[in-house]
This record gives C-alpha cells, structure tokens and sequence, in this order.
C-alpha cells in the first residue's frame, strides 16, 4: 500500500510539474527571444525601431485608455444596475 | 528583470511604483512629470541617457491618456493647443542651437541647471503668494486669480495685422474666439509667442514644458485651472512624442521599461485626472507651486553635488527628496478626492431628505 502511495505521490508530483517546467522553459526561451529581438533590432533598423517605439507606446496608451474607459463604464452600469434593483426590491 | 536596450536590471515593482506617481500628478497638473521619471530611473541605476529618452517615452503614452481623459471631461481647448503649438515647434529647435552652442563651451549642465532653479524657485514661490494673498482677501476656492487684470489686458491686445490674407481661404481675420477657455476674442499672435517662449525654455531644459505652460495659461491668459490642465497635456503630447523619436533614434530608449511603466502610469491617471472634478482648481494650483518647489530643491541639491567629491551624497538625497514630495502629493490628492467625494455623497442624501 505505501509503495502503490509513493508512486501515486511521485506520478502526481510529475504531473504537476512537468508542465510548469517546460512552461518555464517556453517562458525563458520566448523572453531570451524577445531580448535577442530587442537588442538586434534597434541597433539595424534605426529609423523602423524609432517609428515602432512611437507607435507602440501611441498604442498602448490609446489601448490603456479604452481600457479603463470600459472598466469605469461596466462599473457605473453596474451599480446602476444595484441601484435600481435595491431601489425596486 | 532585466531591461535589454538599457543593459540594466530593475526591480518592476519600483517601476510600476514610479509609473502611478507619474500618472497620478501628470492627470492632475497636467505636466509631463519628466525631472520625476529622470531623477527616478537614475536612483534605480538606470544610465542617465537611458533615464532621460525612456522617461520621454512614459511622458508621450501618459500624456496621451490623459488629454483623452481630461478631453472626455471637458477640459481641453484643442483651438487653443494647436494655436501655441505653431510656436512651440520653432522655439524646441531654436532651444536645441543654444544647447549645441552651451554643449561646445562645456557648460550645458550648471546653466541648465540653474535656469532650472531660477524658474521653479520663481513660479512655485509666485503660486504660493498667489494662493495665500486671495485667501487672506478673502475665503476662495474658484478661480480667482491676483493676475486677472493682467490676464484681460493680454486678451484684450490688438496686435496687427487685424486680418491676413491666405490662397484659397480668402481673407481671414487674425482673432480667434475660445469658448472653451472662456476667452471672447484673442489675438493669435498671442498663443503663437507664449508657444514659442514655452517651447523654447522646454526644449533648453530637455522637459516636455508642462510645469511652464500650466502657470503661463492660467496667470497669463487666464484659461480656468482645468482647462489649463487639459491643453497643456495636449502640448506635452507632441513634445513628447518628438523627443522619444529623437532619443529613440540614437537607440536611447528601452520600451519593455517605458511599457511597464505606463501600464501603471494608466491607473494613476485615472485617479489624477478624476480628482481635478472634485478639488477646488485653487487647491490643485497651491499642491502644484509645493510640487515645484520641491522640484527646485532637489535641483539645488543636485547642483550642489557638483561642488565637491564630499558633498556627493547630496545627489541621491536629491533624488529622494524628489519621489518623497511626489509620494506625499499622490496621497494628498487620493485624500482630496475621497473627502470631495464624501461630501458630494452628504450633500446629495441631505438633498434627497429635503
């Protein structure tokens, strides 16, 4: 019974962690990757890694900002929502 | 983590940190936040180049949420913004000859340095005594400002020619009305040059211009605070925008650092921006002259550390007492708001009693 219970503990041990290795390992190579990317990039591409810099910051700030637009919005319908419902009840 | 394009590794957290300082006090006063974001980096030991083209990263993708934010809200004067922006241009690239020519004679840094000094010393001094002479006159928190003759009599300069005269539009007249500012009619020439003179100590100091252009809107031209706030940050956009492509050129920016920056910086804005419906626009002009008197300290300090190999630590004292003030300022305005909000709540249950 205990060594059918080790080898149960162990094979769920592995199961566990052997994704969350190789996820980590992905996670390592793709970030390496994307240095690698960073790194070689600007300094071939001066005047494309210049223009992408802008674009990716004008994005991600318009992005950011619909973003919370969203989330200020969902939350006033929802208490809205609250509102009404506790108003009715 | 480690930045690839800087070369340094830098704990998130304390970016992140920095990001929602950043945001919080660029959505309330409508600056760029640049001698924050600089002095910042360098105390996580950014190299200063680094410091400087990533911090202007995070001032363009700031600046961009919040004049969306201050737009929904009502306090942009686009008319306005575009106006000084005809000026502002011509005066960074002039500002950039006199930095050649102060670079070739090896004293860029203490002149900068000191007209540094010389302008926050004098606007935040100036926004104070404002600030406390209206309240010894009387019990204020409106708009009312000491300047506002000197403000109607700039609005009120006819400066020719009255009219000129334009291929295909005909001619047109050289007077514009801001309604979003309040303003009947204005002289374009007046935005043009207070564009230009801004544009120009912006672009010698190497900042977005904001701590300038907030003051020489309100005091000057008498634009009410929030709309002062909202075109100023419409300014800070373009400025930003040219300076990041410039440094990002001499591949002086690391975006995964400014990314990371502005994702906080986004929060903070929310709350920044959000906050300048509910405090009283007398309020958010005397935290902004203590905002930049504590930037002129730092700046002092840092100066000073230049004197001797001794007195070096002053730098990094400098530093910190650049993010304490900012810190205190962001807890400020959180407190404000909650109050503000507080008594709107009471004062709207007594109304629904009544």
């Amino acid at each position: 019974v205990d060594s059918f219970s080790w080898a149960g503990s162990a094979y769920g041990i592995l199961i566990v962690l052997t994704p969350t290795t190789f996820y980590y390992q992905l996670m390592v190579e793709r970030r390496s990757s994307m240095n690698e990317f960073l790194t070689n990039f600007s300094s071939n591409h001066t005047l494309l890694w210049a223009l992408l810099i802008i674009g990716v910051i004008g994005a991600s700030a318009i992005g950011l900002h619909l973003f919370w637009t969203a989330v200020f919005r969902s939350v006033t319908a929802l208490r809205g929502k609250s509102a009404k419902n506790s108003g009715g009840g | 983590m480690w930045f690839p394009n800087a070369e340094v590794t830098v704990n998130p957290a304390l970016l992140l940190l920095l990001g929602v300082m950043v945001g919080t006090l660029s959505g309330f006063f409508g600056v760029g936040g640049g001698f924050l974001i600089t002095g910042g980096l360098l105390v996580f030991g950014v190299p200063p180049v680094f410091a400087v083209g990533t911090g202007l990263a995070l001032i363009m993708g700031s600046s961009i949420i919040n004049t969306l934010k201050h737009r929904h809200l009502g306090n942009v004067d686009l008319r306005l913004g575009m106006l000084m922006l005809v000026g502002t241009i011509p005066g960074v690239f002039l500002a950039e000859q006199l930095n050649s020519t102060l670079d070739e004679a090896g004293i860029i840094g203490p002149v900068i340095r000191y007209v540094y000094i010389v302008f926050l010393g004098v606007l935040g001094g100036f926004i104070i005594y404002d600030y406390l002479r209206l309240r010894s006159v009387a019990k204020t928190g409106g708009e009312e400002i000491s300047t506002a003759s000197l403000a109607r009599r700039i609005q009120g300069l006819r400066i020719p020619p009255h009219s000129v005269w334009l291929p295909g539009l005909g001619t047109i007249p050289t007077y514009v009305s801001l309604p979003v500012s309040g303003i009947e009619r204005l002289s374009v020439f007046v935005p043009v040059v207070l564009g230009l003179g801004v544009g120009f100590f912006a672009g010698l100091l190497g900042a977005g211009g904001g701590f300038l252009l907030m003051p020489a809107l309100i005091y000057g031209l008498g634009v009410p605070t929030t709309v002062a706030i909202g075109t100023d940050l419409f300014q800070i956009v373009v400025t930003g925008s040219w300076g990041t492509f410039i440094y990002a050129l001499s591949h002086n920016v690391d975006p995964k650092m400014a990314i990371i920056m502005l994702i906080a910086a986004s929060v903070g804005s929310q709350l920044g921006a959000t906050a300048t419906r509910f405090v009283e626009p007398a309020r958010i002009r005397i935290l902004f002259g203590v905002t930049i008197l504590g930037g002129c300290a730092a700046v002092a300090l840092e100066q000073a550390s230049t004197f001797s190999d001794r007195v070096e630590f002053l730098s990094t004292l400098a530093a910190v007492v650049l993010l304490s003030v900012a810190g205190a300022m962001c807890l400020t305005i959180g407190v404000l708001m909650i109050r503000a909000k507080r008594e709107e709540r009471t004062s709207a249950s007594i109304g629904a009693d009544d």
